[in-house]
């Protein structure tokens, strides 16, 4: 999520590429239209014109905030059609990775929501507490964000015993400060007026939506792809998949929260059992002739992968599809009946992953007239 | 569901059917059969469509849903003639499809008839109309 | 004049714009407002509106969509003002270079003054940048 902030209210002669059109009927939400294409590059028609190693570079900066699972799903794919086996040790590091991931870009949706509900403080909280991950990554992998740790046949680098203590310490820190994030959140009054049953998803809305991740496990959809379609270690590292009945924002909060402590876990287990041997089988640049859907749980969601491959070192066909991409439709059964100061939380508790905007077009239903409202305004409407 | 109950459940709707592995399904398809395999795997509490793919394979568009049926994916395929390439939308059956359907228009230039909302998705507004950036032919 | 060319220094306001990025720069710049990077204790403050901007922070190789919006915020930002190009995409479309819907990078549409390569730069790393940027402002 960017926080791209508004040019103003008052630009008549701007065509904006808003994201969002919300009609209105006096204070209710009666209509919601996305758009979406701004941040549209043209990536799966390049990833045919590259190497698969070129294209693993790409298929990464998909998404500043999950490279990890990007690569995971690609390389799954491509391991797939190749016939590559990831060394066992590879499996439980790339595991170790993806979790890193997961609460680091937990942590940061948890910031941007405390932000759309006005808690500025509670935003620079979980921020100061991510970089303890991002500490993390630069020490294990030498870069805060596109780590690049995955790679077509294992991994890259090893995990050394000397960095386990600063990844034990720092693991620690983080599941006292976030159990006592999840108590804050499940009992400040503030919290719960602004989160709790507002942007309802229902169970059968999220199952018939098709949509994906945390999003609909708050819902009551019991589904993870690394519980139902394991890669990487998950079959061996034990976790429990984290669900909330009630599909409002707040459980879209907790299930999130809660999640990372059960990363937190997993970590632990996965460097307490990863087997010795080495970290990478061998990769020569040629995959055969094939197709492979390679899946993994995101941080926001399942993603897909599908690669065709006519044989030869570029792929034929690459079709990426995002979890955002997935649970799309659902923002609108989530605003209508709501007021337009819901809307920046409401958006937000999906964690959007695209440069949402912060301007918002508003038609009034009764009248046919439009004005674009900054989300800077809806947040002030609280007050 | 296992693989062997997915193939059992959409025999009558398709020919080729390949078992992987306990992870994954393909089974290929025709215009004809396409709804009447997605129509009953829905009756049968598989609700869940990941996403529909399209590749130009030259002469044929090829056409695939994938589905996630409680531990296997499927992938449900057809084959498109290149000239024509038409479907029938199947958001009736899958609500989900909204999106993956404007995506397949828009890029490969597919017809898919019968959509609620055939608007672009992702490209800009004056992108040219008949260029499908994901079609071989496609010009930059 | 004098007055104005050092409250610019003192307190230039920042108007982030991303132009189709990964979001990976655009988290950077947002932790450099946090406690542990902290930007705000140089007195650089993010505003939503060009009209009041000192310095551009741009990141992302410039989509198709996002070109006219970026162009109308460079021409409504008044003089002076500073472009910060963040990140590996406007300088060069970092990975994206080829990809149909890219139109940058960033100083073929607007003039830049201060790159900060990276991908992505590190917040300590887009902190200096701005302030190179900020010196350049008050020459």
């Amino acid at each position: 999520m960017s926080f791209v902030l508004p040019i103003g209210p008052q630009h008549p002669a701007l065509e904006e590429p808003e994201h969002f059109r919300i009609e209105v009927k006096g204070e209710e939400i009666v209509d919601v239209d996305i758009r979406l294409g701004y941040v549209h590059r043209g990536i799966e028609e390049a990833l045919s014109k590259r190497s698969y190693m070129h294209g693993l570079f790409l298929a990464q900066r998909v998404c500043g905030i999950c490279p990890v699972s990007h690569s995971l799903a690609f390389i799954r794919a491509v391991e797939e059609i190749a016939g590559i086996e990831c060394p066992d040790r590879a499996r439980y590091i790339r595991t170790i990775g993806a979790e890193l991931e997961r609460i680091h870009s937990h942590l940061l949706f948890a910031g941007i929501a405390a932000h759309e509900i006005g808690f500025t403080t509670l935003f620079m909280l979980f921020w100061r507490d991510r970089e303890l991950v991002l500490d993390l990554k630069e020490m294990l992998w030498g870069n805060r964000i596109h780590s690049s740790e995955t790679t077509i046949g294992g991994v890259r680098w090893d995990i050394k015993p000397n960095q386990v203590p600063k990844v034990l310490h720092n693991l620690a820190t983080l599941e006292k400060e976030v159990k006592h994030y999840i108590d804050v959140v499940g009992s400040d009054r503030t919290i719960l007026a602004r989160c709790a049953n507002i942007g309802i998803l229902t169970k059968q809305m999220a199952r018939e939506l098709c949509a994906v991740g945390p999003t609909v496990r708050a819902s009551g959809v019991n589904w993870d792809i690394r519980r139902d379609d394991p890669y990487a270690a998950y079959s061996e590292v034990p976790f429990k998949v984290i669900i909330e009945r009630d599909g409002d924002v707040l459980a879209k909060i907790l299930v999130r929260l809660r999640e990372v402590l059960e990363s937190i876990q997993m970590i632990r287990h996965a460097l307490d059992a990863m087997p010795g041997g080495p970290i990478r089988a061998e990769f020569k640049g040629q995959v055969q002739k094939g197709e492979a859907t390679g899946r993994v749980e995101a941080n926001r969601g399942e993603l897909l992968y599908y690669i065709l491959s006519k044989g030869g070192e570029k792929p034929e066909r690459v079709r990426i599809r995002t979890p955002t991409y997935a649970n799309m439709p659902t923002v609108k059964p989530m605003l209508v009946g709501g007021t337009i100061a819901e809307v920046p939380i409401v958006l937000a508790s999906i964690d959007p992953c695209f440069s949402c905007t912060d301007r918002i077009t508003v038609i009034d239903g009764n009248t046919g007239k439009s004005k674009i409202i900054a989300k800077s305004e809806l947040r002030r409407l609280h007050k | 569901m296992k693989a062997e109950q997915v193939v059992q459940l959409i025999k009558d709707y398709v020919k080729d059917v390949k078992v992987t592995n306990e992870w994954r399904v393909t089974a290929i398809t025709d215009e004809q059969h396409y709804r009447g395999a997605l129509s009953t795997l829905k009756t049968n509490d598989i609700l869940h469509l990941s996403t529909i793919t399209g590749v130009d394979l030259g002469e044929e568009i090829e056409v695939i849903y994938h589905i996630d049926c409680g531990g296997p994916l499927l992938n449900l395929k057809l084959f498109l003639p290149k000239k024509t390439p038409s479907l029938l939308s199947v958001t009736d059956i899958f609500p989900g499809a909204v999106l993956y359907e404007r995506d397949l228009m828009e890029m490969l230039g597919v017809e898919v008839k019968n959509h609620p909302d055939p608007r672009r998705l992702f490209l800009p507004e004056d992108w040219p109309k008949g260029n499908y950036p994901l079609r071989k032919e496609a010009k930059k | 004049m004098g007055l104005m060319h050092f409250l610019r220094k003192k307190s230039p306001w920042l108007l982030h714009y991303n132009t189709g990025s990964c979001n990976g720069c655009d988290i950077e710049v947002v932790a450099a407002l946090t406690p542990i990077h902290d930007v705000e204790r140089f007195g650089i403050v993010r505003k939503g509106s060009p009209r009041h901007a000192d310095v551009l922070a741009i990141t992302g190789p410039v989509t198709k969509q996002s070109k006219k919006r970026l162009t109308r915020l460079y021409e409504q930002t008044p003089d002076p003002k500073v472009v910060v190009a963040i990140g590996n995409c406007p300088i060069s479309n970092c990975v994206f270079g080829g990809c149909y819907n890219v139109v940058g990078p960033l100083d073929r549409l607007i003039p830049v003054d201060v790159y900060v390569p990276g991908c992505p730069p590190r917040p300590q790393a887009i902190i200096d940048g701005i302030m190179k940027a900020i010196e350049r402002l008050g020459k």
